[in-house]
């Protein structure tokens, strides 16, 4: 960050260029969040330092929705990297080259729909007379509700982020040398070992990005899990919505915000260092 | 050693056929060669050998093993890359010690190895520099270093000089040469260039476009005695005239546009008829030019000097014939002693002797 900022003033030309996009960060992200900080610590207008919102929102109930958010976010993150990394592989590593960009356009397609859309669609497939129902009645099951299920939730979660996985994936692996795999197969590595020696390492700045892309946008959360499971179910994104627009208690909705920013900047941190790790591991496959 | 043959080879990518029948004995041991021009297969038969592509039909041996379909990974073969291919992402020496570590060798013996590959290629003080910071010289040592560790039974090189300027290119294939004397592994090189190829072979196949092996043999054998238009003019340089074969008592000649009459030894069991048309070769380098005649020669043309090219070690005349016909003589600048000056326009005699004239397959 620091050095983000010499870097702006090294020169007139980049403080030129830089300067909207800094006045917008600014305006737009950092004032209103020292503004969300003063409302959780301060009674009146950065006046009259109390704990007392934040004694409120210390309560397990509290840290039961974080919980659930991490863990959507979390499987979302997982399931989209696990299909996502063949996807991409595929496509920027053995397709042909006149076939890559359509698949490319093809794989990211939802990502160019609206949410709305993709969820009212996902409707038709999964509801009680949908598709899937239809299909599985017809074969003789009955599993019942598919709607207002965990299921359902994570497949949908699941679709609507998978876009932002492939990409930097595909960013990454189409940078991978064929001759390197080759030559990996050729010194006798098996195509495992292959894959985790060498391919995984050269691509690991894309699988972070995409995993953190979708970890940090899937934790905030709550449109897709409302519509889809229901109500019932209550994650970060709702319950922020709900103190500041329902309950109007800006200093409790401020307080809570800044409790699951700082658990989720530490499970970020965590993440990071587990994959670290992973990829660490795999390379002594 | 193990050699390497291939079987009736034949491989096609969609309509295009690379490859057709083709037939290849590399003996074992040895330092082999292989060229043609950009496109004609060559590399599609390296990758057949190390095993990243599998032929249509046929198959390749490895001593008496048929490995047509053995896996790359299983193979006793390693391929030093065009372009090397070194893992961007590891240091020298784990570009080394990869195909160790991939085996699960104990650490001991992967450090013993690797320690005795490196003093062998002096390595030693770039070890844990990244292979990005190596110059293109060192990665090449590198690429071979990781390919010479698992000691493979046949080694093979795609072009790997390639990225090289000219007077690394000359340094590394004396190395090369004295490496394949120290293993004794089989070596199969593969080029465009067939200048490399000459130096370092012991044996070498030149290919033509339609991916077909024209002649087989020693470098020597092939520079002096090409079967076909196509070798005699990839392999050096060389003056190709066509003409028309006569017979005069037991002596043959070739009759080029009823202006000229070429002497020619035929080899001993080749079947020449009168009236057939046929081509020859000379090599450049085997014409003397001068503005007297001379006699001793068994050809002897007369002809106008149209360009003068210097190169440096020889001078590049080239003489207009009778005929029409562009004859190139080289001409060593050795200056020992004082010299009679050629000049353009000047009207000189070229002699060779039928010897050194190559009957060629015209195809």
């Amino acid at each position: 960050m620091v050095q983000i900022f010499k870097n702006i003033f090294k020169s007139e030309k980049s403080f030129f260029f830089m300067a909207p996009a800094l006045a917008w960060q600014i305006s737009f992200c950092f004032l209103p969040l020292l503004f969300v900080i003063q409302l959780s610590f301060c009674t009146e207008l950065f006046q009259f330092v109390t704990l007392e919102y934040f004694a409120e929102v210390f309560k397990l109930s509290h840290f039961l929705v974080i919980f659930r958010s991490m863990l959507l976010a979390t499987v979302t993150a997982i399931s989209c990297l696990l299909v996502a990394y063949p996807v991409a592989y595929y496509v920027a590593l053995c397709a042909p080259d006149r076939m890559r960009s359509t698949l490319m356009f093809l794989a990211v397609l939802p990502f160019l729909t609206n949410l709305l859309v993709q969820v009212y669609a996902w409707f038709f497939i999964l509801e009680k007379h949908g598709v899937i129902n239809n299909f599985l009645y017809f074969v003789g099951l009955d599993v019942g509700h598919l709607l207002n299920s965990q299921f359902s939730m994570y497949l949908v979660m699941f679709h609507v982020y998978l876009p932002f996985m492939i990409m930097p994936l595909y960013s990454t692996l189409e940078k991978i040398n064929v001759r390197w795999i080759e030559a990996s197969l050729d010194l006798g590595a098996s195509y495992f070992q292959t894959i985790c020696r060498v391919v995984l390492p050269l691509s690991i700045q894309g699988v972070k990005t995409g995993f953190f892309l979708v970890y940090v946008t899937s934790f905030g959360e709550y449109a897709i899990p409302s519509l889809i499971a229901g109500q019932k179910n209550y994650f970060v994104g709702n319950l922020i919505a709900e103190y500041f627009f329902i309950g109007k208690d800006w200093h409790v909705g401020a307080a809570f915000t800044c409790l699951s920013s700082c658990v989720f900047i530490v499970s970020i941190r965590g993440y990071q260092l587990l994959l670290n790790k992973l990829v660490d591991r795999l390379q002594r496959v | 050693m193990k050699g390497i043959v291939l079987q009736g080879i034949t491989k096609s990518y969609g309509d295009d056929v690379i490859l057709d029948n083709l037939n290849l004995k590399i003996p074992g041991g040895k330092f082999f060669a292989l060229i043609g021009p950009s496109g004609c297969g060559k590399t599609t038969i390296l990758r057949m050998i190390a095993g990243l592509e599998i032929p249509d039909m046929g198959s390749v041996f490895l001593g008496h093993q048929d490995i047509t379909h053995v896996p790359v990974n299983k193979r006793s073969v390693n391929t030093v890359f065009q372009n090397y291919a070194l893992f961007p992402h590891m240091n020298v020496y784990d570009n080394i010690a990869y195909s160790l570590r991939v085996r699960n060798l104990t650490p001991d013996t992967i450090q013993q190895k690797v320690e005795k590959v490196i003093k062998m290629f002096h390595l030693e003080s770039n070890l844990y520099k990244s292979v990005k910071q190596l110059s293109g010289g060192q990665q090449q040592r590198v690429a071979i270093a990781r390919a010479v560790i698992n000691e493979p039974e046949v080694l093979l090189f795609d072009e790997p000089l390639a990225a090289l300027d000219l007077r690394l290119r000359e340094k590394v294939l004396l190395e090369l040469i004295e490496l394949q004397d120290h293993l004794g592994t089989t070596f199969v090189y593969i080029t465009h260039d067939q200048t490399e190829a000459l130096t370092v072979a012991d044996q070498m196949a030149v290919m033509n476009q339609n991916g077909q092996i024209d002649q087989v043999g020693t470098p020597k054998e092939i520079y002096e005695n090409p079967k076909s238009v196509f070798v005699a003019n990839f392999v050096g340089t060389t003056n190709i005239i066509q003409g028309v074969m006569v017979q005069h008592g037991e002596d043959w000649y070739l009759d080029v546009d009823k202006m000229i009459c070429i002497a020619i030894k035929v080899p001993e069991g080749v079947e020449v008829q009168a009236d057939e048309d046929a081509c020859i070769g000379i090599r450049p380098e085997k014409i003397l030019i001068s503005k007297t005649m001379l006699q001793g020669f068994s050809n002897t043309l007369s002809g106008i000097v149209q360009s003068i090219v210097y190169q440096g070690r020889f001078t590049q005349y080239n003489v207009r014939l009778q005929n029409g016909y562009m004859l190139q003589v080289f001409e060593q600048n050795e200056e020992h002693f004082e010299r009679e000056v050629i000049d353009y326009d000047d009207r000189v005699y070229v002699y060779w002797q039928k010897e050194n004239v190559v009957l060629l397959k015209n195809k």
